[in-house]
């Protein structure tokens, strides 16, 4: 019986350093040098238009085939991506700047960008036939694959840093997923997570089946070019941490003119960190192609707080040949800027999210982005799973239930 | 010289022989893996590139701890120390 298949264009895999192909076999690096390998799909049967995205689903799955599901009954779908393309006038006025966009991942099913890597990645766990699912996780991508894996039926088990957020501890568990708190940093977590996917069988989704993973997160860079009318911004903010967010957005925008959707178009891919963990941004300022890692982060941006960033090397070499910068914002840049987007576009991101606009306003100081050209900030987690970061005092809250109380705290503002 | 314990992970294993755990003679990162290779001569050129240093895509940990955060290959070891050698999977 012929076997029913996605429209994927899946055809292969292949190693980013040594060439080494593979057929799409469950693989976390290349066997030979242990680089990245990334999905290649075979453009020759291409038969897609524009036109064709019209009526097709507002989720990741609109572009099914460039990502590596193969069989429909694996495919796991909470409604994943096709988040708002927000034109920020307000903002833009406050910077001076009339083509701004936010592309808000803040609003996915579990309130972060990570819902795209996970839903390609515990869909690819169900087509290999995994039993368990789990992740290294700063909290997001737990809570992302512990709600894919409750959908799925499958057991999830989260490793992180035990200090991440309250909030995100109680997201992973209200979905049954087992967490597990290192007392350790990300990279900690994430090796021991390598070791248990040995130890234990389990998929580790962005260890273990990587190369898969990874191609979830483009999704974001095909939305881009389809909400703009198929065309790519002059520039783009991208937090970064391992960096795989924003390898799989560059990749994305190239795909997207290889099948022949857009024309080549250049894009300078600018990349942002926290001053407390900073690898990356340190070695580009130093004109480094190498990363030295950062042992202890110190940031209120736990989300973006990896010392060791695995995509280090090709964050370096994609910004660079694009003509963008890695920059790094301190803390208070990112409590301002949380304030600030929250206060102009009604956009409440939490302080990975806010790097991007804290970057934006350094570039426009800095003279690196013009009035009329467009750019994107992503912004890729949202502010309520990290509720302590910005105060409520100063904004009055409990009052005696009479007008005099009430006229009061006016008096006060 | 003493002799330490070396875990492997990934594929590395395999060209180990199997063998998930070997035991070698060191008194440095660096001649626990030379000695390593000594022994199991597949593991060459995958620990270490043409210049001797580790390959980018290989971590190495004494006790649990980067070599990198250490004095890297030439960080000393003491009988009884564990050498972890795994492919460095990039999380996030």
């Amino acid at each position: 019986m012929e076997q029913i298949r996605t429209k994927t264009l899946i055809s292969h895999l292949k190693c980013r350093e040594c060439g080494t192909e593979y057929e799409p076999i469950r693989i976390a690096v290349c066997e030979k040098c242990y680089a990245p390998v990334d999905v290649i799909y075979d453009y020759s049967k291409v038969s897609f238009t524009k036109e064709s995205f019209v009526n097709r689903p507002r989720t990741i799955w609109r572009y099914e085939e460039l990502l590596p599901v193969i069989e429909p009954k694996y495919k796991i779908d909470i409604n994943v991506g096709f988040t708002p393309l927000v034109k920020c006038d307000n903002l833009g006025r406050v910077l001076g700047l009339e083509q701004l966009y936010v592309k808000n991942d803040a609003v996915n099913p579990t309130y972060s960008f990570k819902d795209r890597p996970a839903e390609i990645a515990v869909s690819k766990a169900l087509e290999f036939g995994d039993k368990a699912v789990g992740c290294a996780s700063t909290g997001n991508l737990g809570a992302a694959v512990a709600a894919h894996a409750a959908k799925a039926g499958l057991p999830c088990y989260v490793l992180a840093p035990v200090d991440i957020e309250a909030e995100k501890i109680a997201q992973i568990t209200a979905y049954n997923a087992k967490i597990i708190g290192v007392n350790g940093t990300y990279d900690e977590a994430n090796r021991l997570a390598v070791m248990a996917s040995e130890e234990y069988g389990w998929n580790i989704v962005n260890i273990t089946t990587r190369p898969y993973y990874v191609e979830g997160s483009k999704t974001m860079a095909f939305e881009i070019a389809e909400q703009l009318g198929w065309k790519l911004p002059d520039q783009i903010i991208i937090p970064v941490a391992s960096g795989a967010l924003l390898s799989s957005i560059t990749r994305g925008f190239t795909q997207i003119e290889e099948v022949g959707l857009i024309p080549p178009s250049p894009v300078k891919i600018n990349g942002v960190q926290a001053e407390g963990c900073a690898p990356i941004a340190t070695a580009f300022q130093a004109g480094e192609d190498t990363v030295k890692p950062v042992e202890k982060p110190d940031t209120i941006a736990k989300s973006i707080a990896i010392g060791d960033p695995g995509d280090g090397i090709y964050v370096l070499k994609y910004v660079r040949s694009s003509g963008g910068i890695v920059g790094a914002v301190n803390d208070d840049e990112i409590v301002d800027s949380i304030k600030l987007l929250a206060r102009t576009e009604g956009i409440f991101t939490e302080p990975a999210g806010a790097v991007s606009i804290a970057l934006l306003r350094r570039m426009v100081e800095e003279g690196k982005v013009t009035k009329d050209e467009s750019i994107v900030c992503c912004v890729t987690g949202n502010g309520l799973k990290t509720s302590e970061i910005v105060p409520t005092e100063g904004n009055g809250f409990a009052i005696d239930p009479n007008m005099e109380s009430l006229s009061a705290l006016i008096e006060k503002w | 010289m003493v002799e330490i314990k070396v875990r492997l992970y990934g594929n590395l294993v395999g060209f180990a022989k199997g063998q998930k755990e070997v035991s070698v003679s060191a008194s440095s990162v660096k001649d626990g893996i030379e000695h390593l290779i000594a022994s199991y001569e597949e593991l060459s050129g995958r620990l270490l590139d043409d210049k001797g240093n580790i390959e980018t895509f290989i971590n190495v940990l004494v006790n649990n701890k980067d070599i990198r955060y250490l004095d890297g290959l030439e960080t000393k070891v003491k009988e009884g120390d564990k050498l972890i050698i795994m492919p460095a999977i990039g999380g996030g």
